[in-house]
């Protein structure tokens, strides 16, 4: 799964998601694109159950890239444990979403393929999406 | 290349504000300049310019007629190209152009739509057909400027690309840039990881090597040492 290979600070403060992402919202490497609709959290986890249905989606041939990367720590205190006593401990990396932002993109496989796969890979995802594509892309 | 017509009017007001009452109004804040004439600030009707440029790739003529071909002389029956097109990003609606007026006797660098024929000798064999830019800058006249260039991949095998200097280009443009660089390739293919596979590889190979490697990306989803406290 996606994660940092080291990071300054172990824990981080949860933050807000306001605004759209102005960055990152355009395809910019394939021909096919799947994009965020909501804002959100997503855990590594989701990314990469998202990535290996693309990859085994569309077999060999084609080309994917993932746009996000999960680089927010998420603490969780343990069950049963009484408030107080500290912040948890870092349970689960996670992406900070926006609307608009590109997630994942693709290329080299037939319009109605790369369709299909993004659609089974949104199907892994927390939040709502819709699949983009460019002008030009083969029928 | 067709010559698009859009209505324009004069804007009044700057700001998000009033950009902001335009775009409510079914209207797209523009601005229209050049290396020959002072900057203004004008609008278009949504509906027109989606419907005649919003559509388009590439750099395409456009005509600009201010109030129906009544109004000032200095914004009306104007050639322009579009520069910029800002759109939003989840709604995709237009929200903001800029028009930069040409001289039609001039030659000027603009970026044309790279078109990729036939279906490379690369991909039957299984690789990927790899854009490596999909637009090229040429230069030529305004009124010259191709719609697209078609470039025939059907030959491409594993490895090979096209460069700038094989483009075909129509009479009277010219490519600019490094005529050795790259615009398409075929990459050879991708092999789909398979799990059971990693795995074994994983567990064959030296673990304490690949434990120290991956401690620090796997922290947070072990529990933390003051996971248990309190």
């Amino acid at each position: 799964m996606l994660a940092p290979k080291k990071v300054k600070w172990r824990k981080m403060q949860k933050g807000r998601r306001r605004g759209t992402a102005w960055r990152g919202a355009t395809l910019a490497f394939g021909d096919f694109g799947l994009q965020a609709l909501e804002r959100g959290w997503l855990t590594a986890r989701e990314i990469e159950a998202a990535r290996v249905a693309l990859t085994r989606y569309i077999k060999r041939g084609g080309r994917v890239w993932v746009r996000v990367f999960p680089d927010k720590p998420l603490t969780k205190k343990p069950a049963e444990t009484r408030m107080g006593k500290g912040k948890g401990s870092p349970e689960f990396w996670v992406a900070v979403v926006k609307p608009g932002r590109m997630l994942f993109e693709m290329e080299g496989v037939e319009r109605s393929q790369a369709h299909a796969a993004l659609r089974l890979a949104a199907a892994k995802l927390s939040i709502a999406t819709v699949v983009r594509e460019r002008h030009t892309a083969a029928a | 290349m067709e010559t698009v017509e859009v209505q324009i009017e004069r804007r009044t007001g700057n700001g998000k504000g009033e950009a902001r009452k335009l775009r409510r109004g079914g209207k797209v804040p523009a601005v229209l300049y050049g290396p020959k004439r002072a900057t203004a600030s004008i609008a278009v009707q949504t509906e027109e310019f989606e419907r005649k440029v919003g559509h388009l790739e590439g750099s395409h003529l456009i005509r600009l007629v201010h109030d129906g071909g009544q109004g000032d002389a200095e914004l009306h029956d104007r050639m322009v190209l579009v520069r910029d097109l800002q759109r939003h990003p989840v709604t995709r609606a237009v929200l903001h152009a800029d028009f930069y007026e040409v001289d039609l006797t001039e030659r000027l660098t603009v970026s044309v739509p790279l078109r990729f024929v036939g279906k490379p000798v690369g991909v039957v064999e299984g690789g990927i057909l790899q854009p490596i830019q999909r637009e090229v800058e040429v230069e030529c006249l305004p009124t010259e400027i191709p719609e697209f260039i078609e470039i025939d991949v059907s030959g491409l095998t594993i490895h090979e690309a096209v460069h700038v200097a094989e483009l075909r280009l129509p009479e009277g443009v010219t490519a600019l840039g490094d005529p050795a660089r790259p615009l398409v390739t075929v990459l050879p293919p991708t092999v789909e990881e398979k799990p059971a596979e990693a795995a074994e590889a994983a567990a064959v190979e030296g673990a304490p090597a690949e434990a120290a490697a991956a401690a620090p990306a796997t922290e947070p989803a072990a529990p933390g040492k003051k996971g248990g406290e309190g």
